[in-house]
């Protein structure tokens, strides 16, 4: 008896337990506590942003990671960027590119200076390429395709670049490019790394805001007085470590985060819906496709297994299920993204039928067959996209059998066929690339002009044309024709564009003052209120 | 007995040897490495390899693995491929940050898992006894990232008495503060290890209560506490070493899952982004010390041992022929 008793009782507080932990929503209390913190926040002008882990440099030629990029953005400000809405100009104000396309001149903005009062020269510009080469063995700047440019100092504020040949990318390569401070290491580019001078209060920055502590697990930026383009109005952004996922959601509620980024419909309703938080959406550039390896199961089928899987899916169907509104996602229709100024929004993309992909399934012997998908867990909502493809597939009688991969794992096996080895460990992937914006085409380039992924000669012969093209009517005639004829070839499935959802508190504003991401590149524009 | 722990160290070597050999063949064999941060799609081959010799990267598994030994000896680990950082300052100045935590957890842990354990052992099969073991046998099924994530629901977004996460608040750093942010974790990692020691200690009272010390103590009309306090803990403590000697490398190096829950800024956390881009400098460092503090701790567990009890002395004095 005596334990029947003590059994009910034990039941009954873990099932207490449970309700107070898993239980509904107390919205009236999150509120009231939010807009406590709110105010706080708007008295002292704070914008916090979470991290997901601690650095132990801020180097901005370290790391890699969007995580960190996010980090160092308000520290060093690149030259400039190209989008889909004309230049946006930061540490430079003019790049002037000659008719042959092969001469590129930058100025840097005459008021641009360090945070010690430096001006920010082009000696700076010349001491990056330094660095890179002494560092990493290679500079972005350094070559075009393999061979050299060569770099020249013009005046204190102007440094000129002549290309072998022309390359539509390299305008977006020199404009991201963040410089170092090369009087604080002695223009001597091989004292930079493990130097220690980019992990303390006093090291020198050419973006809008300074080191100004850093603790265990924060880290302070202070705005700089004397920044050139102004004073912007968070006077601190505080970066804290605060745990993945959920805890940081919660973190969000309670009001210790100005900002997060939101991937679900679910998350994105709660928040839209609330007039205590504001929602800002960038469009991410991002091309999220679906590869065929042609050293796997397909080396051996007939092109119209191919397109049988190209026929059996529907990109509005996967946007629906793995992201649940377009306001995260919309379908895909070419290789070129929107933001792209020669993309083709009448590019006819694929168009799901069902009857033909199951006759083309049938004949070429694809029906029965069970294939390897791989995709990229670190990735937002690539394992709900791979569940529905991995439905819509099992329509025409194709198995998929589905693997999430860690990003260095999934980059070495999906990228094997792009060095040109043949792997037979996938057959299908799915993966994303970010593209440039404004008037350049080098991310899908890249791509198609690499046999390895299966391309014909034809389409990698027409899409290097296109890269190199020297007149703007002439790139567009000629990726028009590329956005016409990739679907031809049944190699690649565009998914979808994405799009960087961002829920704020509500006396925050300005969050889309540049499109770019990794965010946020243009730091006057945000207001805290 | 000096020859006991000298046998016992020049062990420690060759496991530690062994182990940084395995945990380097490892890392070499997994697919992917730094190499992807730093190559581009248009690079040409000769870029390639020049990116590749800079990072290392081209050369075989043992020539890998010898340059990365011949430093280590000497007690530099490298400098890490992601933040071209120097590997040793980084990791120790996440130290104590950790050992703070699992400290904290380790101590909870112990003050409560003795008067527990005694009392459920001297309760055998009574009621106290039941609901002890049933939370043992909870706090050892519970995963601890679902605690976790259930006791930040319950006391920031319910109660809102306790920060989420991270170490400070900012601009805010007292003690008090501290300990605020350290209830939630702690809480979670000691779960796991009190409910082991209760289950120890527990058998260990039942055993020791059964002795014929314990009877002529209640013959000579000792009470109960004082038969539990001074008679039969010490003698149940004796497995706690051991324990104790095998938890000193989560002391030490952290949990990961935990600190990724809490943002608690340790070893774990940063061992856990290094894995992600394939640091193999920060990961090898990471390995070898937690290795090392396991191995340690072992054999700091058996020399306490002997010292602890003396049968056990005189047993290895007998086995070197004293």
């Amino acid at each position: 008896m005596k334990k029947r008793v003590l059994a009910i009782f034990l039941a009954s507080v873990m099932a207490l337990g449970m309700l107070a932990g898993c239980g509904g929503k107390s919205e009236e209390k999150t509120t009231d506590t939010k807009e406590e913190t709110t105010k706080d926040e708007a008295s002292d002008g704070t914008f916090t942003m979470a991290i997901d882990y601690m650095p132990d440099s801020l180097q901005p030629s370290g790391g890699g990671s969007d995580s960190f990029t996010t980090m160092v953005r308000p520290l060093y400000y690149p030259l400039y960027y190209q989008t889909s809405s004309g230049m946006e100009y930061y540490l430079a104000d003019k790049i002037e590119v000659s008719e042959d396309a092969l001469t590129y001149t930058l100025h840097l903005n005459e008021k641009a200076t360090w945070s010690d009062g430096e001006p920010i020269s082009a000696d700076d510009i010349l001491f990056r390429n330094e660095y890179s080469l002494a560092s990493s063995g290679r500079s972005s700047l350094a070559t075009v395709n393999g061979q050299e440019v060569k770099i020249t100092k013009i005046d204190e504020k102007t440094v000129e670049f002549v290309l072998p040949e022309a390359s539509a990318n390299f305008k977006n390569t020199l404009g991201s490019v963040v410089l170092l401070p090369g009087h604080a290491f002695d223009w001597d580019a091989s004292k930079v790394d493990d130097s220690g001078y980019f992990w303390n209060t006093d090291m020198v920055t050419s973006g809008p805001y300074v080191v100004g502590e850093i603790n265990d697990d924060s880290i302070i930026y202070t705005a700089r007085d004397d920044f050139f383009a102004g004073k912007p109005s968070v006077q601190k952004i505080v970066l804290r470590t605060l745990g993945s996922g959920s805890s940081k959601q919660i973190a969000f509620e309670n009001g210790e985060l100005s900002y997060m980024r939101v991937t679900t419909a679910e998350e994105l309703n709660k928040y839209a819906n609330d007039d205590n938080y504001n929602v800002t959406s960038v469009t991410e550039a991002r091309l999220n496709y679906i590869q065929f390896n042609p050293g796997g199961a397909f080396a051996t089928l007939p092109a119209e297994a191919r397109e049988a899987i190209m026929l059996a899916l529907n990109g509005q169907e996967i946007v629906d299920a793995a992201y649940g509104t377009d306001e995260l996602a919309v379908p895909a229709n070419s290789v070129l993204t929107p933001d792209q100024l020669f993309y083709n929004e009448k590019a006819p993309g694929y168009t799901q039928d069902l009857e033909k992909a199951k006759e083309l399934a049938q004949s070429s012997g694809l029906a029965g067959m069970t294939l390897k998908y791989i995709y990229n867990a670190d990735r937002a909502n690539m394992e709900a996209v791979a569940t529905v493809v991995q439905q819509q597939l099992a329509a025409i009688d194709v198995n998929l059998e589905v693997q999430g991969l860690d990003s260095p794992t999934f980059f070495s096996i999906f990228f094997a066929p792009y060095s040109g080895k043949t792997t037979d460990e996938y057959d299908i992937g799915s993966n994303g690339w970010d593209s440039e914006r404004g008037a350049c085409g080098w991310q899908a380039s890249t791509y198609m002009k690499n046999t390895g992924w299966g391309w014909s000669d034809e389409m990698a012969a027409l899409v290097k044309k296109a890269d190199a093209a020297t007149s703007q009517e002439e790139a567009q005639k000629l990726w028009d024709e590329i956005q016409e004829k990739y679907t031809e070839e049944n190699w690649l499935f565009p998914l979808t564009y994405t799009n960087y959802v961002m829920v704020s508190q509500e006396n925050i504003s300005g969050l889309d003052g540049s499109e770019v991401v990794p965010e946020f590149v243009d730091w006057m524009s945000i207001k805290v209120d | 007995m000096w020859k006991y722990c000298g046998k016992k160290i020049i062990e420690t070597l060759i496991v530690m040897l062994l182990i940084s050999f395995f945990s380097f063949a490892i890392i070499y064999i997994a697919p992917g490495d730094i190499s992807s941060m730093y190559i581009t799609a248009d690079m040409s081959e000769a870029e390639r390899e020049a990116v590749l010799e800079k990072l290392g990267a081209n050369k075989s598994l043992p020539e890998q693995y010898l340059g990365w030994l011949e430093k280590a000896v000497h007690g530099d680990f490298g400098v890490s491929l992601s933040n071209k950082a120097s590997v040793a300052p980084q990791l120790m100045r996440r130290l104590p940050t950790t050992i703070l935590l699992m400290g904290c957890a380790l101590l909870l842990s112990l003050l409560l898992a003795i008067p527990l354990g005694l009392w459920a052992g001297y309760k055998k099969n009574g009621i106290v006894d039941n609901v002890i073991s049933f939370i043992s046998y909870i706090g050892m099924s519970i995963p601890s990232f679902w605690l976790g994530m259930l006791l930040i629901i319950l006391f920031t977004a319910k109660l809102r008495i306790l920060p989420s996460g991270g170490m400070h608040t900012v601009g805010k750093e007292s003690l008090l503060d501290t300990i605020q942010h350290l209830i939630m974790p702690s809480l979670t990692l000691s779960l796991g290890t009190l409910a082991t020691f209760i289950r120890y200690i527990r058998t260990n009272t039942i055993g020791q209560l059964a002795e014929e010390y314990v009877l002529t103590a209640e013959a000579k009309g000792t009470t109960a506490p004082n038969i539990l306090r001074k008679h039969v803990l010490k003698n149940t403590l004796l497995p706690i070493i051991t324990l104790l000697g095998m938890n000193l490398a989560s002391l030490v190096c952290g949990s990961f899952i935990i600190e990724s829950v809490f943002g608690w800024p340790g070893i774990g956390m940063f061992a856990m982004s290094a894995i992600g881009q394939r640091d193999y400098p920060i990961i090898m460092a990471y390995i070898m010390l937690s290795g090392f503090i396991l191995v340690m701790g072992n054999l700091l567990a058996d020399i306490l041992y002997a010292f602890a009890d003396p049968r056990i002395k005189r047993g290895i004095d007998r086995a070197n022929g004293k």
